[in-house]
């Protein structure tokens, strides 16, 4: 029990100081001290699509004074998580999210989140995410929906211990003794005479956590998306309409409820993902998206950017190199769209 | 059943009910083994689904009286083996009822040659069922394949059917009891429902170990009690098999499945060297974090189930090797085998004929493919080298402390080897990794993260292992319980909690 217990305020020591802005908690200790005018969600491909550096001066020249955006797009979140996190956000810290715009992410023409309340809630990597700000009527929906016993206890179990920084932040935990580990065992290689072989596609990603940018993950990552494009997996598609019941929809309303506006932005997407896309079950899907999104007066913004294979590494990510260009791009044409006057700056 | 004649196309043999099921026997080496069987779920040790059987369980348990614990256990063992598929409990009845009518008419029959006809429908009735489910397709299309070489082509007939999770376990320890009976090593058992717990007993079932009757039936027939120092030893064997099983072996296996991912052609000659010293640490946690949970949930309840791993990578010979891993596989195949071939008792060339039949059919017990075989075969080789050298020449092995150690490394490499073979998808692939090692090795920092997690996951493993060895000695044993102990425990459980993976993945053995 010492141990244990000397292990958890150890953790909850370190943690304390630490504020991660591209995590819901973060995004709570920084609201709580200021303004935030855009936050983004989606995968991994907006965690690395976006350069908020380019974001905020592009915006911040067009709006005149200074704005704070965050960057809660993270691998594997999906859309409860975010559901929840955002609810979170609007209610505790309203005043910091007033005249506030959250992004929602696209890809090839359709929401990156798809899953509605009666899927799996979230990625069995990732459980963590989604009991952080779940209050207790969803754990009482995530019971009674149709999901093992096995992952109805994970979470029951992550449920009641969330106040443990030792259990939250496990992975965060694992994340710095493997960063450390890598770092030491490098060296350990070095000086037996280790070399970096070839690693070109890997140098070309842009740094997203747990995105593995080694040669080896970078191919592996090709081989299983090019998998995923063979006829039978384009025969297999279900739709995914209609949207009005996913989660990401739901979040929408929810936010544009609390009066943040919503916009969806599109990420550049391979010519798979297009291709993945196109088959007629996609194109119902997307006209059900449009129809939906119009009717609910929410933006759609998409940047126009040329963009060839070449451009994504893994066949997932945009390359390092056209980020910025495509920040600018969203950037330009979120401002048209938004019209000539800008936006009223906070109260 | 039905039979589809398509033209000229391939039949198709398809039955209904039992085995229209779907996957395909053998061991999927192609990607992380996960539990895709259609129906049910097996109760993983190291998942809630368990963790709730067990609180059960084990409470009625220790209200009940001796009588009712033994029914208690059996029907939670049919319970455990039924949440996977409870059609296939038919199976495992089938066999009972048939071992224990076989053992009891063999120990009231003395004719021998009615007794051999007994013993005989005993090991048809449990291999014929083995290879109907294990082996048919293996040898249907090995069968195809020779006449396609003799020049007569046929159409490929194959059974779509599942394997039963641990059939081949189950198969043999049941086959053992009525061997014993046959050997006059044994009594046959007098009540059924003590037969029926000692073939479905829940904590080996699925993966072994494979008890022996003579060591398992007297626990069962017998009124049990469970002391201060089996709930200690009990607590320890669970805690520190399921750390082995979901913290090492299946942190492990993310890394070792990556580099076996058949279409990994561009892997380094040092990811596949540390991918094979991944794969002997994750097959050894696996496997043996599997044989500790069952033996400390049979502590638990007053029943020593026989140790099954004894620091095989300590090992020094081949001999030794299979005197530490999967003992209560290699004692089986050594007394119902290689005994019954004739062992060593007829000369050198008979001996290593016993050898590379029994590692051989042994290699093959592991999964009806061919890697399997050759796995058997390299085994079957290394046991008649060694005892060439070292038993027929009398070669001395290199001495002193220095001399095991070397000893050690290379019997470890030797073993490694032996685990490419069984883990790669297909010759090539041996062949593949093979050439990369030694033709095109360079340490490629790249892979930095397959080289940590093996020396990381690896150092744990070897620090605790050889301290609980330690603690095993009588004269520590007050350590497992001490401070010390229980700060271990501690620090393992922390470990355990940062680490626990993401996913749950299915014991490696369930397959076989």
């Amino acid at each position: 029990m010492i141990v244990f217990l000397v292990a958890e305020f150890t953790v909850r020591a370190l943690d304390a100081r630490r504020v991660d802005p591209t995590t819901y908690p973060g995004a709570m200790k920084i609201a709580a001290r200021e303004s935030i005018d855009f936050i983004f969600t989606g995968t991994s491909r907006t965690a690395g699509g976006i350069a908020l550096s380019v974001w905020d001066e592009e915006l911040s020249r067009h709006e005149g004074r200074a704005v704070r955006s965050l960057n809660l797009a993270q691998p594997y979140s999906g859309g409860a998580p975010n559901y929840f996190g955002l609810r979170e956000l609007a209610d505790r810290r309203a005043r910091s999210l007033a005249g506030c715009t959250v992004f929602f992410e696209l890809s090839a023409g359709l929401p990156a989140f798809t899953r509605k309340w009666d899927d799996p809630w979230y990625f069995e990597g990732n459980a963590q995410i989604v009991v952080d700000y779940m209050r207790p009527a969803d754990l009482a929906r995530f019971l009674s929906t149709d999901e093992p016993f096995d992952r109805k206890a994970d979470i029951v179990f992550r449920y009641f211990t969330r106040t443990s920084r030792l259990l939250s932040l496990r992975r965060s935990l694992q994340r710095s003794v493997s960063w450390r580990g890598l770092a030491i065992t490098r060296r350990l290689l070095t000086a037996l005479g280790g070399e970096y072989r070839e690693n070109l596609l890997g140098a070309k990603l842009p740094p997203i956590r747990v995105l593995r940018t080694d040669e080896h993950g970078v191919r592996l990552q090709r081989e299983r998306i090019r998998a995923r494009t063979s006829r039978d997996a384009l025969a297999r598609q279900k739709p995914l309409r209609p949207w009005k019941e996913t989660i990401v929809c739901a979040a929408a309303i929810m936010l544009k409820e609390r009066g943040i506006a919503v916009a969806f932005h599109e990420v550049p997407a391979p010519s798979f993902a297009w291709t993945v896309n196109e088959t007629e079950t996609r194109r119902l899907d997307r006209a059900d998206f449009e129809a939906w999104a119009k009717g609910n007066d929410i933006p759609i913004i998409r940047s126009h950017i040329a963009v060839t294979d070449d451009d994504f590494p893994d066949l997932s990510h945009l390359a390092r190199s056209r980020r910025e260009e495509y920040t600018r791009a969203l950037a330009a044409d979120f401002v048209a769209r938004e019209g000539k006057g800008g936006r009223e700056p906070p109260d | 059943m039905s039979v589809n004649h398509s033209g000229g196309r391939a039949v198709e043999w398809r039955r209904d009910g039992i085995l229209e099921i779907g996957r395909t026997v053998g061991y999927n080496r192609h990607s992380t083994l996960q539990n895709d069987h259609p129906r049910g779920t097996t109760l993983l040790f190291n998942t809630w689904t368990f963790f709730a059987f067990a609180l059960v369980v084990f409470p009625l348990y220790y209200k009940a009286s001796f009588r009712w614990q033994n029914r208690l256990l059996l029907a939670a063992s049919y319970v455990f083996y039924g949440a996977w598929d409870y059609r296939f409990l038919s199976l495992i009845l089938f066999s009972t009822v048939v071992d224990y009518i076989v053992g009891r008419r063999i120990a009231t029959t003395e004719v021998a040659s009615a007794r051999r006809r007994l013993l005989l429908v005993s090991c048809v009735v449990n291999l014929g069922l083995l290879g109907v489910f294990k082996y048919f397709n293996f040898f249907a299309d090995g069968f195809q394949s020779m006449l396609g070489m003799a020049g007569i082509h046929t159409s490929p007939v194959s059974l779509s059917i599942v394997l039963p999770v641990g059939i081949s376990f189950y198969t043999f320890q049941t086959m053992s009891y009525t061997i014993d009976i046959y050997r006059r090593k044994l009594e046959p058992v007098r009540n059924f429902t003590d037969f029926a717990l000692f073939v479905a007993y829940f904590p080996q079932l699925v993966a072994g170990p494979i008890e022996r009757a003579k060591n398992l039936l007297p626990q069962i027939v017998s009124p049990r009690t469970v002391c201060r120092r089996q709930i200690i030893e009990g607590a320890w064997l669970i805690g520190w098999g399921l750390f082995k099983k979901a913290i090492i072996a299946d942190n492990i296996a993310i890394f070792v499945d990556e580099a076996f991912f058949p279409g990994n052609h561009w892997a380094s000659g040092s990811l596949c060297l540390f991918a094979i010293y991944g794969f002997a640490i994750q097959i050894y946690c696996d496997f043996s974090g599997y044989s500790d949970v069952a033996r400390g949930l049979g502590k638990l309840m007053g029943i020593e189930i026989m140790q099954n791993f004894n620091l095989p990578y300590m090992a020094t010979s081949p001999q030794e090797f299979w005197r530490r891993w999967h003992i209560s596989l290699s004692t089986w195949l050594r007394d119902y085998l290689y005994v019954s071939l004739g062992g060593n008792r007829h000369g050198r060339w008979m001996t290593y004929r016993n050898l590379m039949l029994t590692m051989v059919l042994g290699g093959l017990w592991h999964g009806a493919a061919w890697t399997f075989v050759l796995w058997g075969v390299y085994q079957g080789a290394l046991l008649a080298v060694h005892r060439y050298l070292f038993v027929d020449l009398g070669l001395a092995g290199p001495g002193g402390k220095a001399g095991r150690w070397i000893s050690r490394l290379v019997m470890f490499h030797l073993t490694c080897f032996g685990w490419l073979i069984f883990r790669a998808g297909s010759v090539a692939q041996i062949g593949s990794f093979l050439r990369r090692i030694f033709t095109s090795f360079i340490l490629d920092l790249n892979e930095a993260r397959t080289v940590f997690a093996v020396l990381f996951f690896g150092g744990i493993l070897a620090l605790v292992e050889m301290w609980i060895r330690n603690v095993d000695d009588p004269r520590v044993r007050p350590g497992w319980n001490g401070p010390i102990g229980a700060a271990a425990a501690t620090i393992l459980l922390i470990v355990a909690l940062i680490f626990w993976p993401p996913q749950i993945k299915e014991f490696i053995y369930f397959q076989f």
